[in-house]
């Protein structure tokens, strides 16, 4: 390879990495409040990123509409799976609960085919399409965007944890749920809470990769599959590690893409996934236990 | 149903007053029945769907053996059931094997896959384990479109042969009807038999309690890891029965949608029992020809019924069957019991 070549791998591969970071994210928020991994949460990027363009290719609204409420109505979804789906079940065997979210993963992709469609469909691109060079290789105006907007939801995530009150009685309910209770906090406000904040990173996801990569009904498993990746490369539970371990899988996945062939992308991300899951399950910044 | 209730326990097996054991009378009466289906109702498409409940009672009965029994969650028999498909096809068109040594490699092959894969992955529990699965599976689909030179890539393998046994050739329907459900017999029969042995015993303590089991001297990881490679073997198989009856493979029959799918047959039937795995592949394969018109809602409902299954009926429709079933019975029981004290 090139050294633009090299360039243009690591550009796309963060790019794509803040993706996985976002859902990375998403499983992170609801694992620390619940334990619960949602095998739903890739659907969340699939919603988002269809639901926005049903807004701008259809309805004609502005875009700035249309991507603002894709995300709130995600949110308002992933708050509902969490009342109708996840709290009536929340004492069941894991193996129920891993079966339920997979249930709610299939209803929401066979909706989505219903309501959208086979076809992948592309969302405009937030400022244009005329390329930027960087380094000898080319850089989509979108991908600062995703990079962008990846770094500020990271930041202001940061902040609603350490500055506002409802973020440190989140931050309390993970540590210890019980004696976060004792103290008055709420855990179900705090659960639904999580669904609804994984539900909105998931979408914003979805819009901010859908210019480039398109969507259609089907990219959730995929996400998801991707997105868990991510979190168990950072370390389960840990903010921080999702972000690094999205980072990190994009990247691997992007130069490996060059390495070996672009058909094996999907099974080099897969590949890192299971190697983690044998071999290093506490991921990259996480101690043994 | 009361005939297969009759199955359900070891305590209770009465002998008849002639001496005959009562338990061989309900597995004579399915076999009977499914000898008989072809006969009064022979159409082309009951036929078909017929021969795909049959492939698929023979994988989920692998799935319930690893999931129901063993605990343990496998999300990926999808790659197990390509992996069969792809070597029966590959080894009757390109190497002119048998049928028979086709399926008995189709068998073998996802069998040893399993044993490799299972050493390291069964170690894995809950979330992760079902990742790691479902991630595999995915990677299977993957190999099977990259690997050109030996798959066919998207396009697949076709001119898949139909078999013959001793010079009757199984190109029709009903023909391949009677080989399908005589494997599938076969199976469900021997895997019967394996729960009800001391090995299963050991198995379902391993579901009830790992560490109790463990503590008791049962080896759980040779256990689950034995099991994960029968499941893989029953997928080959019916992978392999799959190829030849369609008569071409393609990648995207084997995707993660399937393991999933095969997933929902055995819950939506039923973990307790391999006749929930049985009931759950009727069940699910027949669903989308009842659906008529409105087929394409098919996975919208299966996501569905999963969901309110798991839900409202967590035993599946095999302990909504059994449940019924002992209701009917206890009226009965406490009658005899009463003239007995009498």
């Amino acid at each position: 390879m090139s050294p633009e070549q090299i360039v243009q791998f690591l550009v796309s591969g963060v790019t794509v990495g803040s993706i996985y970071g976002l859902v990375a994210l998403g499983f992170t928020l609801v694992f620390n409040a619940t334990g619960i991994i949602n095998f739903a949460q890739g659907q969340f990027v699939m919603l988002g990123g269809l639901l926005a363009t049903t807004f701008t290719n259809t309805l004609a609204w502005p875009l700035p509409a249309a991507v603002v409420t894709a995300i709130l109505l995600t949110a308002v979804i992933g708050a509902a799976i969490e009342v109708v789906a996840i709290h009536p079940m929340r004492h069941r065997p894991v193996f129920t609960l891993i079966m339920i979210t997979l249930g709610v993963s299939i209803i929401l992709e066979s909706a989505a085919l219903l309501l959208w469609g086979h076809d992948p469909i592309f969302l405009p691109s937030f400022s244009g399409d005329q390329p930027l060079p960087f380094f000898g290789a080319t850089l989509q105006p979108q991908m600062l965007w995703v990079l962008g907007v990846a770094v500020l939801a990271m930041m202001a995530l940061q902040f609603f944890y350490r500055r506002t009150r409802l973020g440190q009685a989140m931050l309390a309910c993970s540590i210890n749920a019980d004696a976060a209770a004792s103290m008055g906090i709420d855990p179900r406000r705090i659960v639904l809470l999580a669904f609804v904040l994984a539900a909105a990173l998931g979408a914003l996801g979805g819009v901010l990769v859908a210019p480039i990569a398109s969507t259609s009904y089907q990219v959730g498993l995929l996400m998801a599959l991707k997105g868990f990746a991510a979190a168990i490369v950072g370390g389960m539970g840990s903010s921080l590690g999702a972000v690094i371990g999205g980072l990190a899988l994009g990247v691997v996945e992007s130069l490996g893409t060059g390495v070996v062939s672009s058909g094996y992308k999907d099974g080099i991300a897969l590949g890192v996934l299971v190697v983690f899951l044998i071999l290093r399950p506490q991921g990259l910044l996480g101690e043994r236990p | 149903m009361s005939g297969l209730e009759d199955m359900g326990g070891p305590e209770r097996a009465p002998q008849s007053p002639r001496g005959a054991p009562r338990r061989f009378l309900a597995p004579a009466i399915l076999v009977t029945l499914v000898a008989l289906v072809p006969l009064v109702y022979p159409q082309p498409f009951v036929i078909t769907l017929l021969v795909f409940v049959g492939i698929y009672i023979i994988v989920c009965t692998g799935l319930s053996l690893i999931f129901g029994y063993a605990g343990q969650l496998s999300l990926t028999q999808a790659a197990f059931y390509g992996i069969g498909a792809y070597t029966s096809a590959l080894l009757t068109t390109r190497l002119d094997v048998s049928f028979w040594l086709g399926l008995v490699a189709a068998g073998l092959l996802p069998g040893i896959v399993a044993a490799l894969i299972g050493a390291p992955i069964l170690r894995l529990r809950h979330y992760y384990l079902a990742m790691a699965t479902l991630a595999f599976s995915e990677i299977m689909v993957v190999v099977f479109i990259q690997e050109v030179d030996i798959t066919g890539g998207p396009t697949g393998i076709t001119h898949v042969p139909s078999p013959s046994v001793l010079g009757l050739s199984l190109h029709t329907s009903t023909r391949y009807y009677y080989l399908v459900w005589t494997i599938a017999v076969l199976v469900v029969a021997f895997s019967y038999n394996l729960i009800r042995s001391k090995f299963g015993r050991a198995l379902r303590a391993i579901s009830d309690n790992e560490v109790a089991a463990s503590a008791m001297g049962v080896d759980v990881a040779r256990m689950t890891s034995l099991m994960f490679v029968l499941s893989a073997i029953y997928a080959g198989i019916g992978g392999a029965l799959y190829a030849h009856y369609i008569s071409f493979v393609s990648p995207d029959t084997f995707s993660v949608s399937l393991s999933i799918l095969l997933v929902i047959m055995v819950a939506v039937g039923g973990v307790q029992s391999l006749w929930g795995a049985v009931l759950g592949a009727i069940f699910i394969t027949v669903l989308p020809s009842l659906l008529g018109a409105y087929q394409q809602y098919a996975m919208l409902v299966y996501g569905l019924i999963l969901v309110l299954v798991l839900m409202f009926m967590p035993q599946g429709i095999a302990g909504v069957g059994s449940a019924l079933v002992g209701r009917l019975r206890r009226p009965r029981g406490a009658a005899a019991t009463a003239e007995a004290t009498r």
